[in-house]
């Protein structure tokens, strides 16, 4: 596994070291959408799946939301 | 006037307000300095936190200054480029490092314009891999500070941090509703500076990390990927933590040598310098 992470992050690195600023910042958006695309996906399904449960809420208390 | 006033790096998350709480004992005056770039467009305003400031510390003045440094930051990590990037190869993604970096030049050249003669920040013992958060940097930062007559302090750096949520808890709660239980706010008595804000009235919870209430302060920040890969799958595949710090720390040496020049030609020329057109 780990020369395989190597040598994706030196493909990945490489590229971004060849991008000026403004490229570069969207660069890093882009992985880091993908690198957060599914747990994002997975929270969707588990609302998803809780919601057709009639779980909407955790047990123990209710939604304390963004207090 | 001055010798009551500090500014502090001020992204309105745990720390940092903490930070803020923490000085409000001491200095009248407060600046509260938050700082913008492409990276970190999606960053909350921390309007919350600076308005529960304002109420809890009634007496004490918060003056709070946005800067956006594109220019600054994008002039710290392209500058004689291909000369760094001999040097120092992959590292120059320390993005992360130089975004901060490009903070503290901001935060010395409003501290210089204003004669405020105290800095601070809420840096913490967190993310360590992060160049603007390790000892030598730190200790570079503030002779770099020292310089320019500003006392540069770290209040919260040896309080301890709290857990991170499990990795299951973060992805069920994503958006949801995370329950602060009363139950758990007496878990954890250390000292962090969550339970300091808790025990001001300032949270609702000694631990919010995780929570909806978390992200809504958090710092949003995509280059930080970007530099985990070149330093966890890349560098520190194949070298141990006592290079990455070694190589880091001669990396920043040099940027904030080139900061400090930058730097004592605006005291000397003001408008007039190459840093006054970059901010």
């Amino acid at each position: 596994m780990r020369p395989v992470r190597f040598l994706a992050a030196f493909l990945l690195c490489g590229v971004a070291l060849l991008l000026p600023y403004r490229a570069r910042v969207l660069y890093g958006a882009l992985l880091a959408g993908l690198a957060h695309a599914p747990f994002i996906l997975f929270g969707a399904l588990s609302r998803r799946l809780l919601r057709q449960l009639g779980m909407s809420d955790f047990p123990g208390g209710s939604s304390h939301g963004a207090g | 006037m001055g010798r009551d006033e500090c500014a502090i790096l001020y992204s309105g998350g745990t720390d940092s307000t903490c930070v803020a709480a923490l000085l409000a004992e001491k200095y009248p005056r407060l600046h509260l300095l938050t700082f913008r770039e492409a990276g970190t467009r999606d960053t909350p305003d921390p309007k919350q936190n600076i308005e529960n400031l304002r109420r809890k510390f009634s007496r004490n003045q918060f003056i709070h200054q946005l800067f956006f440094v594109d220019g600054l930051l994008e002039k710290i990590s392209y500058d004689r480029y291909f000369s760094y990037l001999r040097r120092h190869g992959f590292f120059m993604l320390s993005t992360c490092g130089f975004s901060s970096l490009s903070w503290h030049t901001r935060m010395i050249v409003y501290c210089l314009d204003n004669d405020i003669p105290n800095a601070a920040d809420g840096i913490t013992r967190e993310l360590m891999h992060f160049p603007g958060h390790m000892d030598v940097v730190l200790a570079e930062l503030r002779l770099l500070y020292q310089n320019f007559g500003i006392a540069y302090a770290n209040p919260v750096r040896d309080w301890d941090v709290p857990t991170d949520q499990r990795f299951l808890d973060r992805l069920i709660v994503d958006r949801h509703g995370f329950t602060l239980s009363e139950d758990s706010a007496h878990d954890s008595p250390r000292k962090t500076t969550g339970r300091h804000l808790y025990q001001l009235g300032l949270l609702p919870h000694p631990n919010v990390k995780g929570s909806p209430l978390d992200r809504s302060m958090q710092h949003s920040c995509y280059p930080f990927v970007l530099f985990n890969i070149f330093a966890f799958w890349y560098y520190l595949s194949y070298h141990d933590r006592a290079q990455y710090e070694r190589e880091m720390a001669d990396l920043f040496r040099r940027k904030i040598g080139d900061v400090k020049s930058f730097l004592e030609e605006y005291r000397e020329l003001g408008p007039r310098s190459r840093l006054a057109a970059w901010i």
